[in-house]
């Protein structure tokens, strides 16, 4: 009994003192291709560049998010009431796991709403249907 | 002839003595000047007709986000702070972005300290969308100007502010620039320089920049 407490009380320390994160690689490409404008902690930069934390546009269709990558994004877009209007470029060079591994990421940190893991099968199927024309989102 | 070699070994030795140093425009560490601290003037040197002449920021003329002409006159009697930017991006341009906002807040009450930042994305960043750029960032141009021009008007400005900046396919966006920020005094002389992208620097930066102001 005694034992087993002192298992559990280490397990769940081990998740605390680890920079814990179950998208390692998601987790290092969204801060090398996403965080610079979008923020470490996904807060967003002023009325320039949106949060992504408890996003609605992600909760509602988290996959969207793999065509606005390799796609990029621009023209007015709300927010929480707020109006943003810069250009997102779109990222190239990006595989398909890499695509699912940042979504998975960005669900997994900053949307808790949104059930994990999203599939891959259903990722390279959206990008198909956005690669020939990029106003599908 | 023996003569003749002295009078050359001193005309040697006098333009040996005369002739001032070059100041590196990666070394920006402060000079004694009657006893007191100072920054340097970065940049080449000359002498004309006896006198050193500093390297100087040529006269240049830009559009701002609102519409109005920014040149040499919009910094008379004043000091600012220099970088190159595009608004699309998405490396390190926002990194520089909120450490020269850092710096926007922190001298909030010095009229003297002005900001100009050129983008070198002439083609997309026209004056409409760096008027929206400014509005969403949130600063007035009253102190911080957001220019656009000729392109190569721009990049050669790159060149005397001693920053690097040049159209690369391969780079993020399809620039490829530094985000080196530089301080450029009322007389046009460039004093001395942070990297943008480190905050550390930054702060730094924030005691070069009293240190002119303080100069008189
Ligand atoms: C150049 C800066 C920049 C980078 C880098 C960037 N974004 Fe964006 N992102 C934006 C901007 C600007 C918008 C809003 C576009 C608009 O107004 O149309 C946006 C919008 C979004 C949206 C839509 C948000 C919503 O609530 O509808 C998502 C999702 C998103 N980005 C995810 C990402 C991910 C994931 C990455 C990294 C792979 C990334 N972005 C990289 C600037 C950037």
């Amino acid at each position: 009994m005694k034992n087993r407490l002192i298992f559990y009380a280490l397990i769940t320390f081990s998740f605390f003192a680890c920079d814990y994160t179950s998208y390692p690689q998601g987790k290092a490409l969204y801060e090398g291709q996403c965080s610079g404008c979008h923020g470490l902690k996904a807060e967003g930069f002023r009325e320039l560049y949106p949060p992504l934390t408890n996003s609605e546009n992600f909760r509602k269709d988290p996959y969207n998010t793999a065509c606005l990558i390799v796609n990029g994004l621009e023209g007015p877009l709300e927010v929480n009431g707020i109006t943003y209007d810069q250009r997102m470029l779109a990222i190239e060079g990006l595989t398909d796991v890499q695509i699912t591994n940042i979504l998975n990421f960005v669900a997994d940190e900053f949307n808790p709403k949104v059930p994990t893991p999203l599939n891959i099968d259903l990722v390279n199927e959206r990008l198909e249907k956005c690669k020939n024309d990029p106003k599908v989102y | 002839m023996k003569d003749n070699w002295l009078f050359i070994i001193i005309i040697f030795f006098g333009i040996g003595c005369t002739a001032p140093d070059q100041q590196d425009p990666n070394d920006q560490t402060t000079i004694m000047v009657d006893g007191k601290k100072q920054l340097p003037i970065l940049g080449e040197r000359k002498i004309v007709d006896g006198k050193t002449v500093f390297h100087q920021i040529p006269d240049f003329s830009f559009i701002n986000q609102d519409s109005m002409v920014v040149n040499n006159a919009t910094f008379k009697d004043k000091i600012y702070v220099v970088d190159f930017f595009f608004t699309s991006c998405p490396t390190i341009c926002p990194k520089v972005k909120k450490q020269v906002l850092r710096l926007y807040d922190e001298f909030e009450k010095e009229p003297r300290l002005q900001f100009l930042s050129h983008s070198i994305d002439v083609k997309y960043d026209t004056q409409e969308k760096l008027n929206s750029y400014g509005k969403q960032l949130g600063i007035s141009s009253d102190r911080w100007h957001l220019v656009t021009g000729v392109e190569d008007e721009i990049f050669e400005m790159a060149d005397d502010y001693f920053i690097a900046a040049h159209h690369d396919s391969d780079a993020p966006g399809g620039f490829d620039h530094s985000g080196r920020l530089i301080l450029v005094d009322q007389n046009r002389h460039v004093r001395g320089f942070a990297e943008g992208t480190e905050p550390e620097s930054v702060t730094k930066f924030m005691g070069t920049i009293r240190m002119l102001l303080d100069e008189k």
